[in-house]
């Protein structure tokens, strides 16, 4: 395919090889012999991963056996655009017991107005037709959509279809790198509104929905008052492996493995520097965050997102600032609309279940 | 457009999972009791080692063995934001055996006492281990003060559990303890099996879910579960 936003920069088709592959599985296993409770989660990205079909089955395999010789607990993850997710191939991957993620923007429209095929074709019918096979086989699937200025004023009728289709779990991924032209931050609080509307609506019909830019909000809201940064995995505990054998602190750093300031070593020689990730205290906020008071529950922990942005892994750009504003309160607002209520399905989900109180 | 710090913000109008403690309760007592089953077998109790989830996602995850295939949260997958932590929550047996007990009519018997508490709150359970042998002088001056047949009532039950709950607060002096949960063992068990730990069950969502449980490395620390030269590695220092 040919995605007008995607990180992975040029497509070369270089497929990692099996040593490198290979080799990367060691070296995770060897760095986690230290760990008190290890685990290891593997994600097949790319690029498309399903283009690599065989390397993949043969590397899983292969990890497997390492790990349960190191008794490491092992998992697995593909994100795949969906195109050549056949019915074989949906079948081996549940064998394989990995978790597929599914990258669809939406309706048609504004899922092929940023993915394309390779020649230009349009590929929602196919991907869709994908998702049906993949939520018949897996009815908790991961749906990714990919939040850009080409698709974002048809937000809600996306997620209106997807959750219609039966998606019980969404994750937005917004494009920070774009260009948000002020029609587009609009369209973008509209959409939110109205997805807020959704979310609230999918509960109080007993089909509730998981939606990472909400429940994210709500958690740390829920986790308590006192600010606990949350870092991502940005080079300490999360590691990307580039064809060549190029460590990397995370999947989107990869780019087009130029190498760069970002290379944390190779599989062959391990990891031989580090580099800052964002911030995991309040001394290692950028100035004007210090004070905020959103700051403990604010997306600026993604490394990734603010290299992007700002060339900073600690720096936030300013469309995640303002995306943090405003999404806070939305998503705080349908929280406290359905504790209101004591929505059975958000309270169990929430909070574990509460008992009742005097007077329920 | 430049960043733009918020002053102050108060629109988050539902209550923290700290503001529902005591409604959330129920839910945690199931995690203890879950360990406990775990534990001794779980013969006596109501609540089997598979546990009593508490949500629509919820479930509780026993571990009794190590485990060949982890349970399988959905993995967040590459490259998207990464979600907030959610520790969930653990139990622990107390002191990693039964209690000897005597009840108000001189009568003796055997309890067993987890404690909850999050699954990143080395601090607490570091605590915890430390303070066994006073938690378990507490246990037994609280059932000093009752009849062996407190165990039939949920009513004196829950009392019990509060007051233990203040009990081993006090004694521990680190803040975290969510919930304490006792239930009557039929025979002592001197070493028990690995017990539970469950990630408190509002597992939110893939979106939401962390990584994995992860325990931070603890230098010279015990197990909770064990003691001291445990090599389970589930759940030992």
């Amino acid at each position: 395919m040919a995605c007008t936003y995607c990180f992975a920069g040029a497509k070369t088709a270089a497929a990692m090889s099996t040593e490198t592959g290979q080799a990367a599985i060691d070296l995770a296993l060897a760095g986690l012999a230290a760990e008190r409770a290890p685990a290891l989660e593997i994600a097949f990205f790319g690029g498309e991963p399903l283009l690599a079909w065989d390397r993949l089955v043969d590397l899983a395999g292969y990890a497997r056996g390492a790990a349960e010789r190191a008794q490491v607990p092992l998992s697995f993850q593909v994100t795949t655009n969906g195109t050549l997710l056949t019915p074989q191939r949906l079948e081996a991957l549940d064998r394989l017991g990995v978790q597929v993620a599914l990258s669809l923007d939406g309706v048609p429209e504004a899922h092929d107005a940023a993915r394309p095929m390779a020649g230009g074709a349009p590929s929602a019918a196919r991907v869709w037709d994908a998702l049906d096979r993949a939520l018949e086989r897996w009815p908790d699937l991961t749906v990714v959509s990919v939040l850009d200025p080409a698709n974002i004023a048809l937000l809600e009728r996306s997620l209106a279809a997807l959750t219609a289709r039966g998606v019980r779990r969404l994750v937005l991924n917004p494009n920070w790198s774009a260009r948000w032209a002020e029609w587009a931050l609009d369209a973008w609080r509209a959409g939110y509104e109205r997805a807020a509307g959704l979310y609230v609506d999918a509960y109080r019909a007993g089909r509730p929905f998981a939606l990472n830019v909400f429940d994210d909000k709500i958690v740390l809201h829920l986790l308590g008052p006192a600010p606990r940064l949350h870092g991502c995995g940005f080079g300490q505990g999360e590691c990307a492996v580039a064809p060549s054998g190029r460590l990397y602190p995370c999947g989107r750093a990869v780019g087009e493995d130029h190498g760069g300031p970002l290379v944390l070593g190779d599989v062959a020689s391990g990891l031989t520097r580090t580099v800052a990730g964002p911030a995991r205290d309040e001394g290692s906020l950028p100035e004007p965050c210090r004070g905020c008071a959103l700051r403990a529950r604010c997306a600026s922990h993604c490394g990734c997102a603010n290299h992007e942005a700002t060339g900073d892994p600690q720096v936030p750009g300013e469309v995640l600032c303002w995306h943090e504003r405003m999404s806070i309160p939305l998503a705080d607002q349908a929280a406290a609309t359905l504790f209101a209520e004591r929505n059975p399905d958000f309270i169990g989900r929430f909070y574990g279940g509460l008992s009742p109180r005097e007077g329920d | 457009m430049p960043i733009t710090p918020v002053p102050s913000y108060d629109g988050a109008r539902y209550p923290t999972l700290e503001d529902v403690a005591a409604e959330r309760r129920q839910f945690l007592r199931q995690i203890g009791l879950a360990v406990i089953a775990a534990a001794t077998g779980g013969a006596s109790l109501a609540c089997t080692p598979e546990g009593g989830g508490g949500g629509a996602e919820g479930q509780l995850i026993p571990v009794t063995q190590r485990r060949a295939t982890p349970p399988t949260p959905p993995i967040m997958p590459a490259g998207t934001p990464a979600p907030p932590r959610w520790p969930g929550s653990r139990g622990a047996l107390v002191g990693g055996r039964t209690i000897e007990v005597t009840y108000a009519d001189g009568s003796q018997g055997w309890v067993a006492v987890a404690a909850v508490f999050a699954s990143d709150n080395t601090a607490l359970e570091e605590a915890l281990i430390d303070a066994e042998a006073r938690i378990a002088e507490a246990v037994r001056l609280e059932m000093k003060l009752e009849p062996p047949a407190v165990f039939d009532d949920p009513r004196s039950v829950q009392r019990m559990e509060a007051n233990l709950l203040a009990a081993i607060k006090k004694i521990v002096g680190v803040p975290g303890l969510q919930s304490v949960a006792i239930a009557r063992m039929p025979r002592p068990v001197a070493q028990a099996a690995p017990a539970a730990m469950a990630p408190a069950a509002p597992v939110p969502a893939a979106t939401s879910l962390p990584p994995a449980p992860r325990h931070l490395p603890r230098a010279g620390g015990k197990c909770p579960i064990h003691g001291s030269g445990c090599t389970e590695s589930e759940h030992g220092g």
